[in-house]
């Protein structure tokens, strides 16, 4: 185990999909672990079974093998309600265009906590501004969804998580339609949240500078299985390099910078 | 908050408008009876005229009573549907839930003429007819929802919903063509729609089915509310995805199922007065929504059926045809002006 609280952990883990002729295997035997107050970046080329990794770890999905622990607890024993009380989600699907304000779509964090019909108590609204103060978007509240950038939207669903008060934020590719200085600063406030309020932070990203740049931790989804260290740690021993097969694709321990090879 | 408090305004102007349309359809018909001779009626002293209070108790209250379910249902199973299945075009009508409803009455009472027996004497009946609209709501309901299950596109579900109506509709047209003019008469007529021929009895029946409906809806607002982020980001709030699904589907298919069985299929509300309601008081939330679209769809079926009475003249225009023919302007001039469409 770690120096720091493991908060998720997966024992033997095999991910993939059932089928009725022979089951699809993307990841076998998996002993992940996710630290409190730890980033961890999870890496990896398309359809190398990132997305599927999540949905297993989030009940999404169910795993082929193997189990998943969110400290103690099993999670095929978890309901819907307990799970959302341990992990809040950042997914890439776009919302469905609504009506809903800013300030209703972050209360809607609050449903695993509210009554039947969703009465919002001043513990409740405390979360919520305390949510709001992190991400600083007091001037979006009012605002209807529809109407905001992508930018601005990520940093409202990113707040929404967070007034979730989950040990574990789990984001999906959460800078993927974003420019270069808002995938910087979602790069930031993950950080920050995991530092500073101790939360247990997994995304998966295809940013790889970004993440060994900011991550405490990397996941990196090979063929082979995942490999689990730090950023330096990778780096050093040229693991980064494995993320892709292509003899086209190298990675520059020293510049740090993916280039073309001759 | 400043919201909350122009929200209990604006109910307040809807109670007002529903009891002015109530009493409004219970003074207008083609009969004129003077408001004070209605008052009398409704609230107690022997009246001087006996016909007169006859047809404000015995017709004009039950069918304001039938109106006011029937508008308030079709509107909440319509924001139900939208909601569900996060598509601004969906509808009881449009999934083909009234086409199965009226399948159902149309093997009743076409199917009646051949095969013959006891199906005749079953025909006649109010409540063997809301029986089989119930059944053919549920049927086309339960076979959209096996297919939403395979295809997670919401606009090929709305497609497939689309395509059993065609279907129900084909199989309707057969079994026309087989039957005898009567009964045919019989269900072209049930398909026209109408509010009145209710009994108090068989709006009691009418009445009781529909509180089932609506008990099961209340407890799906908050779930309703985490299904406008998609139903991914519902569940990671806690919901019981399929529990949901299944009460929503149950409660739509309940609610459409009996309107349509003692009223007919009646057009267009359903998709029309939710996206009215959403229009007017600019909110997806459905603790504000519910309430406003059943006093929407209740003033709104008041109205049309004010004017289907034609006032005065002794003819009554099929119900069904009113509603479109003024809701749709209605509808038009609301997305003109606000230029939105959403859930």
């Amino acid at each position: 185990m770690d120096k720091k609280n493991t908060i998720l952990h997966s024992d033997d883990l095999t991910i993939g999909y059932h089928s009725k002729k022979q089951d699809l295997v993307l990841a076998k035997d998996l002993n992940l672990s996710l630290s409190q107050g730890e980033l961890v970046c999870l890496m990896g080329k398309n359809g190398i079974g990132k997305s599927t990794l999540l949905r297993t770890i989030t009940k999404v999905q169910e795993q082929l093998s193997g189990e998943v622990f969110i400290e103690n607890d099993s999670l095929n024993s978890l309901n819907y309600n307990e799970l959302a009380r341990k992990i809040s989600l950042v997914l890439t699907e776009r919302i469905p265009s609504s009506n809903l304000t800013v300030y209703e779509l972050i209360a809607l964090g609050r449903q695993p906590y509210t009554n039947w019909i969703g009465t919002l108590t001043d513990k409740d609204k405390e979360q919520i501004n305390f949510a709001i103060e992190q991400l600083g978007i007091e001037d979006l509240l009012s605002k209807k969804c529809d109407e905001l950038s992508d930018g601005q939207l990520q940093r409202v669903m990113i707040c929404r998580a967070l007034s979730q008060n989950t040990d574990i934020i789990i984001l999906d590719e959460p800078t993927a339609h974003l420019d270069i200085q808002h995938k910087i600063e979602t790069f930031k406030i993950l950080k920050n949240l995991a530092h500073n309020l101790n939360k247990s932070i997994l995304i998966s990203t295809h940013e790889i500078q970004l993440g060994l740049q900011t991550a405490d931790k990397l996941w990196l989804m090979t063929r082979s299985g995942i490999l689990e260290g730090s950023p330096e740690e990778m780096i050093k021993k040229d693991q980064i390099n494995k993320l892709f097969d292509s003899k086209l694709v190298h990675f520059d321990k020293n510049s740090l910078q993916f280039s073309i090879s001759e | 908050m400043k919201q909350n408090s122009s929200y209990k305004l604006s109910f307040v102007i809807l109670f007002i408008l529903l009891v002015f349309t109530f009493f409004l359809n219970l003074s207008l018909g083609s009969v004129s009876i003077p408001l004070s001779e209605i008052f009398e009626s409704l609230f107690g002293s022997n009246t001087t005229n006996q016909s007169w209070n006859y047809i404000v108790v015995n017709f004009r209250l039950p069918k304001a009573f039938t109106a006011i379910l029937a508008g308030t249902g079709l509107s909440l199973s319509g924001l139900l549907m939208q909601t569900l299945f996060r598509n601004p075009l969906a509808g009881p009508f449009v999934l083909g839930i009234s086409s199965g409803a009226s399948l159902g009455v149309a093997i009743l009472i076409l199917g009646a003429s051949i095969l013959g027996g006891s199906f005749i004497l079953l025909g006649q009946s109010n409540l063997a007819i809301a029986i089989a609209a119930s059944l053919g709501s549920f049927l086309v309901l339960t076979a959209v929802m096996l297919v939403a299950y395979k295809v997670k596109n919401t606009m090929a579900i709305l497609i497939i919903g689309l395509m059993f109506g065609s279907f129900t509709a084909a199989i309707i047209s057969v079994l026309s063509y087989f039957s005898s003019a009567e009964n045919l008469q019989q269900y072209l007529f049930w398909s026209f729609g109408s509010l009145g021929n209710l009994s108090w009895n068989e709006l009691l029946v009418f009445f009781l089915i529909f509180l089932f409906g609506i008990v099961l809806i209340v407890p799906n607002i908050k779930s309703l509310n985490s299904l406008l982020l998609g139903e991914n980001y519902a569940k990671s709030l806690g919901l019981n995805l399929n529990r949901t699904r299944n009460l929503i589907l149950i409660a739509t298919s309940i609610l459409t199922g009996v309107i349509t069985a003692f009223s007919g299929p009646i057009a267009f509300i359903g998709l029309a007065v939710p996206h009215i309601t959403k229009l007017i008081f600019n909110t997806s939330n459905h603790k504000i929504l519910i309430p406003a679209v059943a006093m929407f769809g209740a003033i709104f079926m008041l109205l049309a059926d004010t004017i289907a009475q034609l006032p005065t003249s002794e003819f009554v225009l099929p119900i069904n045809a009113i509603t479109s023919m003024f809701g749709a302007p209605v509808v038009i001039w609301l997305l003109i002006r606000k230029k939105k469409l959403s859930l």
